[in-house]
């Protein structure tokens, strides 16, 4: 296969428990050490849990990390100034050139800023916030793109670099991800009986739940080949998918995860046998690995070694997709194959092929996936080998409708199709809102501001415009916010505020994510395709984004239809717009 | 056992969100999960568990009991009466 760009992964950085850098991590990995031990602090849980957490007196000896501290930057923050730091000093990058731009993956970001807020929102627990005073810290000038899409964003976040990248709109992206250990997202996972009472065990008959962890994770790539070394790993072909099935539940057939893999390694021209490691979420909670299992067997993928790094970090969130592939790439680089560590006897419903021991192997090309709540799944192809395509293709599209919502007025097209400025509130107009379009649906008055407002916009496009001529594969979801959950997530504060009884409800935790908006459409009208969720600014910030990166899907054949758009709620402010775009014919 | 029926059918009807359906709309032998019935799911199961910790102080940890206790109104009502403090 001949093509010019290359999207080469130049350098790295983890900070985890483990240690400070990528080597200190993987040396910990390959010779079977974790991260997970008893982690008894009523701050976080009323009771003792496992976890995986960083020490950050660590890191003292980062200048980056000192400077970050001294400026007052939040702990996040601190800690992804001292692992992108790291990182970039090991390349002659220039981070203020027009041609870098940053790519953040989070799902909380300063959520910890809520606790004690009393139901305000301090504008640091913004995620875009966060991510331009990191991006700022090292002079960047382009604004920087935050993916907040639950536990698949570090995976997500490469994807989306590795098209910016081939596509000619940059030459180099700096992703970093991070998640801190809060009570915020353990008591969430723990209201969801989530959590095990011991150390995660991966495919194991006696997996119980996961574990908990913290980590920061920096990687930067570009198509620069004069930075890519004397022995260069490549991004070369990745995906992402909904299962269209459940907000929280993984699918219970592995068909969602399995079309990303299948579309990841059809870009990167990988088959089956090819795949040397494949790197899973595995997060050892039943469901998920059973999943993961099927996915696997659908994929034809039953004998590629199988390993899940998650018992020796813990689920790092948004940072363990970025995290969890530097290890694979470092291993890559080293010649060695990871162990499943905690694993002992599969009981996963599909025969796959668990990696047991620590051992030399030639990893060539490696899968890595993730899966998380929203239903959203994404896949990444790292390999030595030159593989991939050129993203030469181009289309004209066109916007079929726009449906906007915004001061109790439905608009399609810039008509007004419902007229709820009589409605007392936004809860009765959103209600009404859908009511007249649409036929009672059971899930509605469950969902969280954002979710209805997003949900609803889209039915009204879908109305008569619709996508009926689409396969469930065939349209891609593309949404935006500012405000991420910031709604959701004041609510849930305020419930684990009150400390007895101590009572988190999942039925909010599951709606402090950004991207469960796009879930809940997905499952309403069956749409498994492509799926991004960004944090913006504002519409105005995401929608030349946007339209960039449709169009790209939509010449690359990877979506025949998208929809676009924005959508934010936050404490009674609220603004829609989407967008449904296609091919011109 | 007839109150305690309409008190859990109020209580899940509150707690767990369900804006369009009135008590009479039950069937308390009914099931609740699944296409048939209610058309709960996981996220509900686990609302049910904090709602019988929350109103009868009743703790139930094992997702598999939770599966037969749960299957109709009748029967968390059953269970309600068997386990109360």
């Amino acid at each position: 296969m001949e093509f010019d760009k290359i999207v080469y992964a130049i350098a790295d950085n983890i900070i985890s428990g483990l240690g400070a850098t990528t080597a200190e991590n993987t040396d910990k990995v390959l010779a079977e050490k974790t991260g997970i031990g008893p982690v008894d602090d009523k701050s976080l849980y009323p009771e003792p849990f496992p976890a995986q957490r960083i020490d950050d007196r660590k890191l003292t000896t980062s200048t980056a990390y000192q400077q970050a501290k001294a400026k007052g930057m939040h702990r996040l923050e601190q800690l992804m100034v001292a692992s992108a730091s790291e990182a970039l000093a090991r390349t002659p990058i220039d981070v203020e050139a027009d041609d870098v731009i940053f790519i953040f993956s989070s799902t909380k970001g300063n959520i910890r800023l809520l606790d004690g807020a009393k139901g305000k929102v301090p504008n640091d627990a913004f995620l875009d916030q966060m991510a331009k005073r990191v991006s700022q810290f090292f002079g960047a000038k382009n604004d920087p793109l935050v993916i907040s899409n639950a536990c698949i964003s570090g995976v997500l976040a490469q994807v989306v670099a590795m098209r910016l990248l081939k596509s000619g709109s940059y030459t180099t992206a700096i992703i970093i991800g991070g998640d801190e250990l809060t009570e915020f997202v353990i008591s969430g996972f723990e209201s969801f009986k989530s959590v095990s009472a011991n150390p995660c065990k991966p495919y194991d008959a006696q997996r119980d739940g996961l574990s908990m962890g913290e980590g920061v994770a920096t990687l930067i790539v570009s198509t620069n080949a004069a930075l890519a070394g004397k022995h260069p790993i490549m991004l070369a072909g990745g995906a992402s998918s909904n299962d269209a099935n459940h907000i929280s539940g993984p699918s219970r057939t592995g068909d969602g995860l399995y079309f990303s893999m299948r579309n990841a390694m059809a870009e990167a021209g990988a088959n089956a046998s090819e795949i040397d490691l494949i790197d899973a979420h595995g997060t050892a909670t039943p469901y998920n690995d059973e999943m993961e299992s099927k996915a696997i067997g659908l994929a034809g993928l039953n004998k590629a070694p199988l390993v899940s790094l998650k018992g020796y970090f813990g689920h790092t969130l948004g940072a363990s997709g970025l995290l969890e592939t530097i290890i694979c790439l470092e291993c890559m680089r080293r010649g060695i194959r990871p162990r499943t560590l905690n694993f002992e006897q599969l009981g996963v419903p599909v025969p796959v092929n668990v990696s047991t021991k620590t051992e030399p192997a030639q990893l060539r090309t490696v899968l890595k996936t993730a899966s998380g709540f929203g239903g959203c799944n994404a896949a990444v192809v790292i390999s030595s080998e030159k593989r991939g395509k050129d993203y030469t293709a181009t289309t004209e599209t066109k916007a079929t409708a726009t449906c906007r919502i915004s001061n109790q007025k439905v608009q399609l097209n810039g008509t007004t199709v419902y007229d709820g400025t009589g409605d007392a509130d936004y809860g009765q107009f959103i209600r009404n809102a859908f009511k007249a379009i649409a036929q009672p649906y059971m899930k509605f008055p469950k969902m969280d501001d954002q979710c209805k407002l997003a949900l609803t916009a889209t039915e009204y496009l879908l109305k008569d415009h619709g996508t009926d001529d689409c396969g469930e594969e065939d349209v891609a979801l593309l949404l935006a916010c500012n405000a991420s959950s910031l709604d959701t997530d004041v609510r849930h504060q305020e419930v684990i505020d009150i400390k007895d009884p101590y009572m988190p409800s999942p039925a909010i935790f599951v709606y402090t994510l950004a991207n469960i908006m796009e879930g809940e459409i997905c499952i309403r009208h069956k749409m498994k395709g492509e799926n991004l969720c960004l944090v913006t600014g504002g519409k105005k910030e995401s929608s030349g984004f946007l339209t960039n990166y449709a169009n790209l899907l939509l010449a690359e054949g990877r979506a025949k239809k998208c929809l676009i758009g924005y959508a934010d709620y936050l404490q009674g402010k609220y603004e829609a717009e989407i967008t449904l775009i296609e091919k011109k014919q | 056992m007839d109150n305690l029926v309409e008190q859990l059918k109020q209580q899940i009807i509150d707690e767990l969100n369900l804006e369009e359906t009135t008590p009479a709309d039950i069937d308390p032998a009914a099931p609740l999960f699944g296409d048939k019935g209610l058309g709960l799911d996981s996220i509900d199961a686990l609302e049910i568990t904090m709602l019988l910790e929350k109103y009868y102080n009743i703790k139930i940890s094992d997702p598999k009991q939770a599966k037969e206790i749960y299957a109709s109104v009748n029967s968390i009502a059953e269970f309600i009466k068997a386990n109360k403090n």
